[in-house]
C-alpha cells in the first residue's frame, strides 16, 4: 500500500506539484472520497478562474518602466559576461600553469610506451594537440582560423611548411614552450581527420627524420631540422600520418 | 550565446505587473511598485546569483519592495473595502459564469496580503512551492499552510455567496460540502 493521502497531497495535486505516480494515487483516493473530490474540483475551478482573470493582456508598459527594465537587463547581462570572462581567465591561467609545471616536473606520457624515447618536444606536441581538441569543443574559446605563416615566422622565428591542398586550418595558437615559443595549428586534413601540426624551438641542434611515437589513440610523427622541431599528431593510421609528415618535412627544405 | 535571452527583464514585465496588481489591488500603485522594483533590482544586482532564476529573483525583489512600502503607509483597510466595492458594483448583470468570475476575484482580493501573495505565485504565476517560498522568504511549510487557508476561504466565500443568491441551476450539495470545510 502507498502512503496515506494527506491534506498537503491534495493541495499539491491542485497546484500540479506532484510526480505522476503520486498524482495517480491521489486520483485513486479521490475516486473513493466524493467529499474530497468535490473540494478538489472546487479548488481547481477557483485556480483556473484566477488564471483566466489574470490572463488578460496588460496595456503596454509606460516608457519609464521600459527604460528601467532595459537598464537592469543590460546591467545583468554585463555581470554575466564579466563572470564568464573571469572564468575564461582562470582556464587560461590553469593551462599556463600546466605548461610551466610540466616543464619543471616532466609530467606526461610514460617512458615505457615509446621506443626509441622521443625527444621532450613530442610531449609538448601531444599536450598542444589535446589543448586544441579542448578548445575545439569549448564554445567560449573561439578558434582562430586566420593562419599567416609569414607573420608567425616574423614574430616567433618558427618556419612553417605550406599546407597541402584541401587542408583547412581551424585554429592557430602560439604557446609558451621550454625554449621560447611554440606554434600549434589545428587542421582538418581531409581523410586524416583533425590533426595538429606543432612546431617549436629546441635548444639542441639535431637532424631527425620523421619518426613515429604513440600515446594511446594518438600518433605523433616528429622530425627536427636544426633547432626547429616539428610534430604532426592525429588519430589516423600510422602510414597516413607518416606520409603526410614526410611531405611536410620536404616542403621545409 | 543566449545571454540576452536569459536576462530578459522586459519579457518578465508581464508577470511582475500582474503580481503587483494582486498585491496592491490598484493599477496605479501596481505600476509604481514595478517601477520601484526595477530600480531596487538595479541597485541590488549583486544579490542575483549567476545562472539563477531571474523570474524568482525579480518576484522576490518586488515582494520585498511591496512589504517595505506597506509598512510606510498603512491605509490598507480602506483600500480593501474600496476594492471590494469596486469589483462588486462593476459586475455587469451577465451570465452566471461572469458573475462567478467577479465573485472569485473579489474573494481573492479580500484575502490577507500574505495569502494572496502565496496564491498568486503558485496558482497564477505557476511557480513551484520551492520557488514561491524563496520569493516570499518563508519555509515551504508556511507557504503551504497559507495556500490551504486561502483556498478554504475562496471555497467558503463561493459557497456563502451562493446562499444569498437565487442560484437557479446550481446543485445545492456543493454549498454544503464547501461550507462544511471552513
Amino acid at each position: 500500500m502507498s502512503d496515506p493521502i494527506t491534506e498537503a497531497d491534495l493541495l499539491a495535486y491542485v497546484d500540479d506539484q506532484l510526480d505522476p505516480a503520486r498524482r495517480i494515487e491521489v486520483e485513486e483516493h479521490l475516486a473513493h472520497n466524493p467529499d474530497a473530490a468535490t473540494r478538489v474540483m472546487a479548488d481547481l475551478k477557483d485556480r483556473d478562474t484566477l488564471r483566466l482573470l489574470h490572463a488578460a493582456p496588460l496595456p503596454r508598459p509606460a516608457e519609464p518602466m521600459l527604460a528601467a527594465a532595459t537598464r537592469l537587463e543590460r546591467a545583468l547581462a554585463w555581470r554575466e559576461l564579466g563572470l564568464k570572462l573571469r572564468r575564461m581567465a582562470a582556464v587560461v591561467a590553469l593551462v599556463g600553469f600546466g605548461w610551466f609545471a610540466h616543464g619543471q616536473v616532466g609530467l606526461g606520457i610514460s617512458d615505457s610506451e615509446a621506443s626509441p624515447k622521443p625527444p621532450a618536444f613530442v610531449e609538448d606536441a601531444l599536450h598542444a594537440h589535446e589543448t586544441a581538441l579542448v578548445r575545439a569543443r569549448m564554445v567560449s574559446q573561439p578558434e582562430t582560423a586566420a593562419y599567416d605563416p609569414a607573420e608567425i615566422l616574423t614574430e616567433t622565428g618558427i618556419r612553417l611548411p605550406a599546407l597541402p591542398e584541401g587542408w583547412q586550418v581551424r585554429d592557430a595558437q602560439v604557446f609558451p614552450s621550454r625554449d621560447g615559443h611554440s606554434v600549434e595549428i589545428a587542421v582538418d586534413a581531409g581523410e586524416l581527420g583533425r590533426v595538429s601540426l606543432f612546431a617549436a624551438y629546441v635548444p639542441v641542434f639535431n637532424v631527425i627524420d620523421p619518426t613515429v611515437a604513440r600515446s594511446g589513440e594518438e600518433k605523433t610523427v616528429y622530425w627536427q631540422t636544426g633547432q626547429l622541431a616539428y610534430a604532426l599528431t592525429g588519430a589516423g593510421s600510422d602510414k597516413a600520418i607518416e606520409r603526410a609528415a614526410v611531405r611536410l618535412s620536404r616542403k621545409l627544405q | 550565446m543566449n545571454d540576452s535571452k536569459r536576462m530578459d527583464v522586459i519579457g518578465l514585465l508581464g508577470p511582475l505587473r500582474s503580481y503587483a496588481r494582486s498585491l496592491t489591488r490598484d493599477e496605479t500603485r501596481a505600476e509604481d511598485l514595478v517601477q520601484d522594483t526595477l530600480v531596487r533590482a538595479y541597485e541590488r544586482q549583486g544579490s542575483f546569483r549567476s545562472g539563477g532564476n531571474l523570474r524568482g529573483w525579480l518576484l522576490s525583489v518586488l515582494h520585498n519592495t511591496f512589504v517595505d512600502g506597506r509598512r510606510r503607509h498603512m491605509a490598507e483597510a480602506r483600500r480593501l473595502e474600496q476594492a471590494a466595492v469596486v469589483t462588486e458594483t462593476a459586475a455587469p448583470p451577465a451570465q452566471e459564469s461572469q458573475v462567478r468570475f467577479q465573485q472569485v476575484q473579489a474573494a481573492f482580493l479580500r484575502l490577507p496580503d500574505e495569502q494572496r501573495a502565496a496564491l498568486h505565485l503558485v496558482a497564477i504565476e505557476g511557480l513551484s512551492y520551492q520557488e514561491a517560498a524563496e520569493a516570499l522568504g518563508i519555509p515551504v511549510g508556511t507557504l503551504m499552510s497559507r495556500l490551504g487557508r486561502a483556498r478554504a476561504t475562496l471555497r467558503g466565500f463561493e459557497a456563502g455567496t451562493h446562499l444569498t443568491q437565487p442560484a437557479e441551476d446550481r446543485p445545492p450539495r456543493l454549498r454544503i460540502v464547501g461550507g462544511a470545510d471552513v
